[in-house]
């Protein structure tokens, strides 16, 4: 795992000094690949939120709403998002061709997050509920995501036990 | 033991624990590290940062210039 370049160190630095996080997850983060399946409002929050985070991410859709592979491209640099925004895009070559290295989730409604197969099975995650905010869908799908690829899966999941199996809101 | 060394004099908040943190990151249990810096904010909040990561702080040394050496035992982390 190489080390953060300065220019890494000073756009993810805050997220370096979560405890969670620190060089090393942010690290698994830059180099953890995302595909990301969906349409509408919960699909574009998931996508930024993993984009910001610096992790490549795959786009499977004709991209609209406010999602734009250049302003993406802009605010997330290491997601590897140039071009016009249609159909597949992000680092292509950076990702495993079989869709079999995927662990493929709904995380929520009209959002499906493909984790690589390095990541633990995330098969006990309960999806958002459809009458969730469709902001908050995308975001914990997101937040979900980006634990597996941090390793804090057992205690995510401890935490959902404790609120009756759900992951998503709280009222 | 290994004892490693950072000049943090000319960073600012957040910046300073995030060069600290990272340096400690590399370094093992048991390792020193020793912190060069300048200011109220960093004099306040690395002890205080590294101390709820799981390090111990090991002393604090004034120097004539204004800035001061902070030195940290690496600990096995959170």
């Amino acid at each position: 795992m190489s080390a953060l370049t300065e220019a890494q160190v000073q756009r993810y630095g805050r997220q370096v000094l979560l405890r969670e996080v620190g060089g090393r997850g942010q690290r698994r983060l830059l180099e953890a690949p995302f595909v990301v399946e969906g349409t509408g409002p919960a699909f574009d929050v998931a996508v930024a939120y993993l984009a910001a985070s610096g992790s490549p991410v795959r786009l499977r859709r004709d991209a609209g709403g406010f999602l734009d592979g250049v302003a993406l491209a802009d605010f997330a640099p290491d997601a590897g998002l140039e071009g016009p925004p249609a159909g597949w895009l992000g680092p292509l070559e950076a990702l495993p061709r079989a869709d079999a290295a995927w662990h493929r989730v709904a995380l929520g409604p009209g959002v499906v997050v493909g984790l690589s197969a390095h990541a633990p099975a995330p098969t006990d995650v309960a999806p958002a509920e459809a009458d969730d905010e469709p902001v908050t869908q995308g975001a914990l799908a997101a937040l979900v995501a980006q634990r597996f690829v941090l390793g804090l899966e057992t205690a995510m999941l401890v935490e959902l036990g404790a609120r009756g199996g759900r992951w998503a809101r709280r009222r | 033991m290994f004892r490693a060394s950072i000049d943090i004099t000319r960073e600012v908040c957040p910046m300073t624990w995030v060069r600290v943190k990272l340096k400690l990151e590399e370094l093992s249990p048991g390792d020193r590290l020793e912190v060069r810096l300048r200011g109220d904010e960093p004099r306040r909040n690395l002890p205080r940062n590294a101390a709820s990561e799981g390090h111990r702080v090991e002393a604090m040394t004034e120097h004539d210039d204004g800035s001061a050496s902070l030195v940290i035992e690496v600990g096995a982390g959170p």
